[in-house]
């Protein structure tokens, strides 16, 4: 018997300079994420036409929250063509005003609201599962309504023009990672970013790149100001209600550099918000996020609107904040 | 579907190993898919005289030693991940061919260096070891499977099963002895010494 | 029962033969790093024969409670020491689930990077969903773990007409990336 000292091959395999080939052909078993995704995205035509122009409706909030003391006070504040979704004070739709023009109104998600408990003022097909409302061990799920609105792939970049302002993110894109919001111009020290928000606890308030650097809760933030921007922690989505994205100019003479806004989701999604050089009276809404059974629906406002921050908040519906100065919220 | 052999179990195909003169014995597993050592399986054989030991190292058929008994015994050749379709490793035995003075032929599945990357077969997916009819490969009857992930989950070296004369024929016993220590412990018991 | 190590399973129903219903539960120990807590996130994939999810609607996690068939819901506040839960109706699981993955990732929403080799402790349970017994429990799955920010935990799946669940611990250094393209998430 041969007392093999060394095996070494047990540890160290020896290079052999022709290995015969593997009878098996080297296909990788790779998973096709192409097709899943694919399929995935495949959304039915939308019902809803949000896409057309945004023609400021004629009607106006009920609100009169407007400060109309500020100089050139603007004739039709935006908020009466975004998508508001849970307002305190919805403003009221004209009769035979067509979809486009008008609000979509939905009340907050409440998960524990049964699915008749949510109202949607829209006709869109219901993409819910058809599955049991409730399962032996009692498992129920609210119903999800199809929003039909234009959705986005992983990796893809999309223009936010006038004709195609709004992308409902899916479930997932909602929640996975964060949203991070850069500005791309040449001179980047003209322009900061901001967000305005309200928390699923109706609390309204601010992130301003130097004033005010996270919020709601500094120690457990949800929205915090990036070294290029700001960005939105989609691990909290369940707490977020809706929120304006905007940008402010830093010049002493408020003008805003022209440029581009980009918003990107964990999945490498780009949302592409053009910035439109020009005066501005201290602030610009970019782009309204409201979230929607789970779904955050993002819409570039392509606002001609220009006031002092304070008036882009009320105007976007967000009373609950109190300012030190018109440009300057008390945070 | 061969048949499938579970823990302990001792299969023994008494009806369709006599007709078989070139036994195939299969590896297979999936490549690992998260972060870490890829999962590296080995099938191996030792070739026992009747005195239940090896006649020299030779006789022990694994990566670094693909030949064996003269060419009764070949390995197609190391496969280090997994990846691939079907058996990611092939033993070839030409029952006909091997030496008189050998009475039994071990075959042994092992993960290398599964201690130092903490890996088990109960870790890899799909991973199995089985013998066949080389030339009925579609016969279901004629083949022994073992599921590697399920009833050997915690182990890293298992003996699969061994084939044998009987009278003037082979046979194949299942056995699904499954080991913690590795190929070393494996063959150790069968008179070859690692170290 | 000695705790599961990785890659060890255990027949269910052999053990407890009208187990209708089971609770996955992972418990973990951060140290006190609130980061760690805040982004330690709990994914349940619902995985068809091809390997992958069954559908969008069948990713089970903080923003989607309940798989669309309703037999994997996530409880929104964890019972007992565990930090986060997912009831599985063995009983209602359709046919095309032939394996239910668990598995936990750290979100990067927060613009702090944390990894998993920072957990002190890591074990999953499972419960019976009549009663609360406990059935098993895995070893310390953080053991091993360096730079992972994502990690399979363990599954559930079908042998031989039988429920089978079997412990992992493995994961990928790419967070919820590595989950999504193994199991065709689109994200």
């Amino acid at each position: 018997m041969t007392i093999r000292t060394d095996l070494p091959y047990l540890r160290a395999r020896s290079l052999r300079a022709a290995q015969p080939a593997p009878p098996a052909p080297a296909v990788s078993p790779s998973p096709d994420l192409a097709d899943v995704a694919g399929s995935v995205a495949e959304q039915p035509s939308a019902s809803l036409d949000l896409s057309a122009p945004v023609v400021p409706s004629p009607a106006q909030p009920p609100s009169a929250s407007l400060d109309l003391s500020a100089p050139s006070a603007p004739a039709a504040p935006a908020v009466s063509a975004s998508l508001d979704l849970g307002d305190s004070a919805p403003p009221t739709p004209p009769a035979g005003t067509p979809p486009a023009g008008t609000s979509l109104t939905l009340f907050d998600e409440t998960p524990a609201t049964p699915p008749g408990g949510t109202s949607l003022s829209l006709d869109a097909p219901s993409q819910a599962p058809a599955a049991p409302s409730r399962s032996p061990h009692g498992h129920t799920r609210t119903a999800d309504h199809g929003l039909g609105l234009p959705t986005i792939n992983a990796g893809e970049r999309r223009p936010m023009t006038e004709n195609e302002p709004v992308v409902e993110l899916t479930r997932m894109q909602s929640a996975a990672g964060g949203l991070d919001a850069k500005v791309a111009v040449s001179n980047p020290s003209e322009v900061i970013l901001g967000l305005v928000f309200e928390t699923g606890d109706s609390r309204e308030s601010l992130v301003l790149p130097g004033l005010s650097q996270q919020g709601p809760d500094p120690r457990r933030p949800i929205f915090r100001a990036t070294t290029s921007g700001v960005a939105v922690n989609l691990r909290r989505i369940t707490d977020i209600h809706r929120l304006v994205l905007f940008a402010v100019p830093t010049r002493p003479s408020k003008q805003l550099p022209g440029g581009t806004v980009t918003v990107t989701t964990y999945g490498e999604s780009r949302l592409e918000i053009p910035l439109v050089a020009g005066p501005t009276l201290g602030a610009q809404a970019l782009l309204t996020g409201y979230v929607v059974e789970g779904r955050l629906v993002l819409r570039a406002e392509h606002d001609p609107y220009s006031g002092t921050l304070q008036q882009i908040c009320a105007a976007y519906g967000y009373r609950e904040i109190s300012w030190r100065d018109p440009y300057t919220p008390l945070v | 579907m061969a048949v499938s052999l579970s823990k302990g179990g001792n299969i023994s195909l008494e009806k369709a190993a006599p007709g078989m003169t070139n036994a195939v014995i299969g590896l297979g597993w999936d490549p690992r898919t998260t972060d870490g050592a890829p999962f590296d399986l080995d099938a191996s054989v030792l070739l026992l005289a009747d005195n239940g030991r090896v006649r020299g190292d030779s006789d022990f058929v694994f990566y670094n030693n693909l030949t064996g008994d003269n060419g009764a015994v070949q390995h197609q050749g190391d496969n280090r991940t997994g990846e691939g379709e079907g058996d990611d490793e092939q033993i070839n035995v030409s029952l006909a061919q091997v030496s008189p003075d050998v009475q039994r032929i071990v075959v042994v599945a092992s993960i290398d260096q599964a201690d130092a990357r903490g890996q088990n077969f109960g870790q890899v997916a799909d991973a199995y070891i089985r013998i066949y009819d080389a030339d009925d490969p579609h016969n279901s009857t004629k083949g022994v499977r073992f599921d590697l992930g399920e009833d050997a989950s915690t182990e890293t070296a298992l003996i699969f099963g061994e084939l044998y004369r009987n009278g003037g024929e082979w046979k194949f016993r299942a056995i699904a002895q499954g080991y913690a220590g590795g190929l070393a412990s494996v063959i150790t018991q069968f008179g070859l010494q690692v170290g | 029962m000695s705790p599961m190590a990785k890659g060890a399973n255990i027949a269910l129903q052999r053990e407890l033969p009208d187990l209708q219903g089971v609770v996955f539960g992972v418990d973990w120990d951060t140290g006190g790093e609130r980061v760690l807590d805040d982004n330690l996130t709990l994914l349940t994939i619902l995985v068809g024969q091809n390997g992958m999810a069954l559908s969008p609607d069948h990713v089970v996690y903080f923003n989607q409670l309940v798989s669309a068939d309703l037999s994997t819901a996530q409880l929104q506040q964890a019972l007992g020491g565990d930090d986060a839960q997912v009831e599985v109706e063995l009983t209602a699981v359709p046919d095309d689930v032939s394996r239910i993955v668990f598995a936990i990732y750290l979100s990067e929403g927060s613009g702090s990077s944390r990894n998993l080799g920072q957990l002190k402790r890591l074990v999953v349970r499972l419960l019976n969903l009549d009663g609360g017994a406990s059935i098993i429990s895995s070893v310390d799955l953080a053991e091993g773990l360096s730079a992972e920010t994502a990690l399979k935990l363990a599954e559930l799946y079908r042998l031989g007409g039988q429920w089978k669940l079997r412990v992992l611990g493995v994961g990928y250094s790419s967070g919820l990336h590595g989950l999504a393209q193994e199991f065709g998430v689109s994200l």
